[in-house]
């Protein structure tokens, strides 16, 4: 029976192949005048020998590793001359707010002011003279200009003489005021630090009000790929079965059981997202984001054939809406630690499955029931550092779920609808 | 001028050497395309694409495995590709009806072997469009089911399937034939 339907497909083919019919006159006109408007028709030019070209500077490797390294070294200066100056700045800022602290750079001060003199002058030598016996002792503090270079002693001489406690303490030197006019006076290194750490932890923060209004543009989904992903042979797939049913297979291609006679490697790409999104503070440690995502996905599988070889591509786009609470839980310094959580409501925009037969592009169609919207809950835990200016960066490690609805077309989120992510971005803070 | 000189002219963007390998495969490549596409304006416009994706990627040709058939992949993605975007893969299977009451003759034995080429394509060319992708690719380009699966993104065994109930359609439309002729 076997070959007699041998046969049969034999004389059919033979049959089949021998029919014959000729195309329409002037086909090979029309198809010229179509090669010449895509400009594939034109003759292509004798090679010339080949010269090397000269590599402008500018392209040069080693000019190009240069200008990388001067860029890299501006960058760490500017870090360092900014951190240097944002101390200076800090210092200016309360001494703005304490006018009683007068601060070098870098230094604690030595000393402590106690209380304001009215104007800058230069003062006396304190003398003190103990009580002697006797008629008693002057105590005076005269301004330096009106004063003798000879130190104060009680007048007497009879009294000098005669006083046995007498002591007399001077101070050769001027003793200068502050800027303002302040007389000060040194303090023990305990109470200093205790001073200092008060104005760390009470003062505000030097960018103004904690957390304000801030933008981010940032990119996602790097570093954690899983590797691809075992699955039946993509023909055989029920998904995919499914799909051209529903694209209009009609009777001809219906719905059949996936038969797993052999199996494909389909590497399913870790997604890619790319963000700017927009934070509100509600208080100090509250804020709320929200923005826009694009998202990417794409798979890929290779299949060799007796005749030829097949490779399948299937990418997927998405345009989504984020919308999270951060709570910023520590701050120190530059840097800051938060917590987010939200929801992310998506639509895929574009995708499309195509098959390459030996590199050449075979076919290509839309999926169905993509154009479900879809939604992702996310909790991630991040860290960012301010530079200047407003700017700073920002990491993120985190998690998604992601809810797929009924009859999605397959990829990655489909077989991994749990997922880690990182998140890298800028970010600005408006003041 | 041989198949490789005209080759290496296409390359080169002479259009003698194009018109020498259109003159050379045109005939056959339509009716190949006939084979696939059954209305003919429509069949001129794949054929048309057909030949421009043979110039313009003449150059991806390796040497490997003939030319000729190197040229009939391009024209049978290309006839598959005109089919998939016209969704005219799911033309329903019509039942041919049943012979007239007293109906004579029918056909004998070796019909297929006693019908011309041109009488048995006309009773192709009334076969879904499913069951004559099928037809062709298997039994005409001697493709193997596992290859069919893979281009028309079925299983194995839907493969086999459609054609064995595609040679049965055809058993039936060939009776149905004979059938007419005789009763004339």
């Amino acid at each position: 029976m076997k070959d007699i339907d041998d046969k049969y497909t034999k004389i059919l083919g033979e049959k089949l192949g021998q029919f014959r019919e000729e195309p329409p006159e002037g086909m090979f006109e029309r198809i010229e005048q179509t090669l010449l408007a895509s400009g594939a028709a034109a003759p292509k030019q004798a090679e010339e020998p080949v010269v090397a070209p000269v590599v402008p500077l500018w392209r040069r490797p080693l000019f190009k590793g240069a200008v990388a390294t001067l860029v890299a070294a501006s960058l760490a200066f500017g870090l360092f001359v900014g951190l240097k100056d944002r101390t200076a700045e800090v210092g200016v800022d309360i001494l703005a707010e304490n006018p009683n602290v007068l601060l070098t750079h870098n230094e604690q001060p030595e000393e402590i002011p106690v209380e304001n003199v009215e104007e800058e002058r230069e003062v006396a030598p304190i003398v003190t003279v103990a009580e002697s016996k006797g008629e008693g002792v002057l105590m005076a503090m005269v301004p330096l200009s009106e004063q003798s270079e000879e130190p104060l002693i009680a007048e007497s001489q009879e009294q000098e003489q005669q006083s046995e406690q007498t002591s007399v303490r001077k101070s050769r030197e001027p003793r200068k005021v502050s800027v303002k006019g302040e007389k000060r006076e040194r303090r023990s290194r305990e109470e200093l630090e205790e001073y200092w750490r008060k104005v760390i932890e009470e003062e505000p923060r030097e960018r103004g009000v904690a957390h304000p209004a801030e933008v981010a543009i940032y990119t996602a989904g790097l570093g954690l790929n899983r590797g691809d992903v075992q699955m039946n042979n993509l023909a055989h797939s029920q998904l995919l079965v499914n799909e051209q049913h529903q694209l209009g297979g009609g009777s001809y291609m219906g719905p059949m059981m996936a038969q797993q006679k052999k199996s494909t490697n389909l590497h399913h790409s870790m997604p890619l997202t790319l963000g700017v999104t927009v934070s509100y503070s509600l208080t100090d440690w509250l804020a709320v984001d929200s923005g826009l995502l694009y998202t990417s996905l794409s798979s890929s599988g290779e299949s060799p054939g007796e005749m030829s070889n097949y490779l399948l591509k299937r990418s997927m786009d998405y345009v989504g809406i984020p919308l999270a609470l951060s709570f910023y839980l520590f701050d120190f310094d530059r840097w800051s630690i938060y917590g987010r959580v939200g929801i992310t409501g998506e639509l895929c925009v574009s995708s499309n499955d195509k098959i390459y037969m030996d590199g050449a592009l075979s076919s290509e169609w839309q999926l169905s029931n993509q154009n479900t919207a879809s939604i992702s809950f996310d909790v991630a835990a991040g860290v960012s550092y301010a530079l200047w200016g407003g700017w700073g960066l920002f990491g993120e490690v985190g998690g998604s779920y992601w809810s797929a609805p009924e009859n999605y077309p397959e990829n990655y989120r489909t077989l991994h609808p749990l997922n880690l992510s990182t998140r890298f971005g800028v970010r600005f803070t408006f003041n | 001028m041989t198949i490789e000189s005209i080759i290496e002219g296409c390359r080169k963007g002479d259009s003698e050497a194009r018109r020498e390998l259109y003159q050379m495969y045109a005939t056959a490549m339509f009716s190949l395309v006939r084979r696939y596409v059954k209305v003919r304006e429509a069949a001129e416009d794949v054929f048309h694409d057909g030949f421009v994706v043979v110039y313009t990627k003449i150059d991806e040709y390796s040497g490997r495995g003939s030319f000729e058939g190197w040229m009939r992949k391009i024209f049978v993605n290309a006839a598959l590709n005109y089919l998939r975007k016209e969704a005219r893969m799911d033309e329903v299977d019509e039942d041919v009806g049943d012979l007239p009451p007293g109906a004579a003759g029918g056909a004998p034995p070796d019909a297929l072997e006693q019908m011309s080429d041109k009488e048995l394509q006309g009773l192709i060319e009334r076969l879904p469009e499913g069951f004559r992708v099928i037809l062709n690719l298997h039994a005409v380009e001697g493709y193997p089911h596992t290859e069919i699966a893979k281009m028309l993104s079925i299983t194995e065994a839907t493969s086999r399937s459609q054609f064995l109930r595609a040679k049965k359609r055809l058993a039936e439309l060939m009776e149905r034939h004979y059938c007419e002729r005789a009763n004339r």
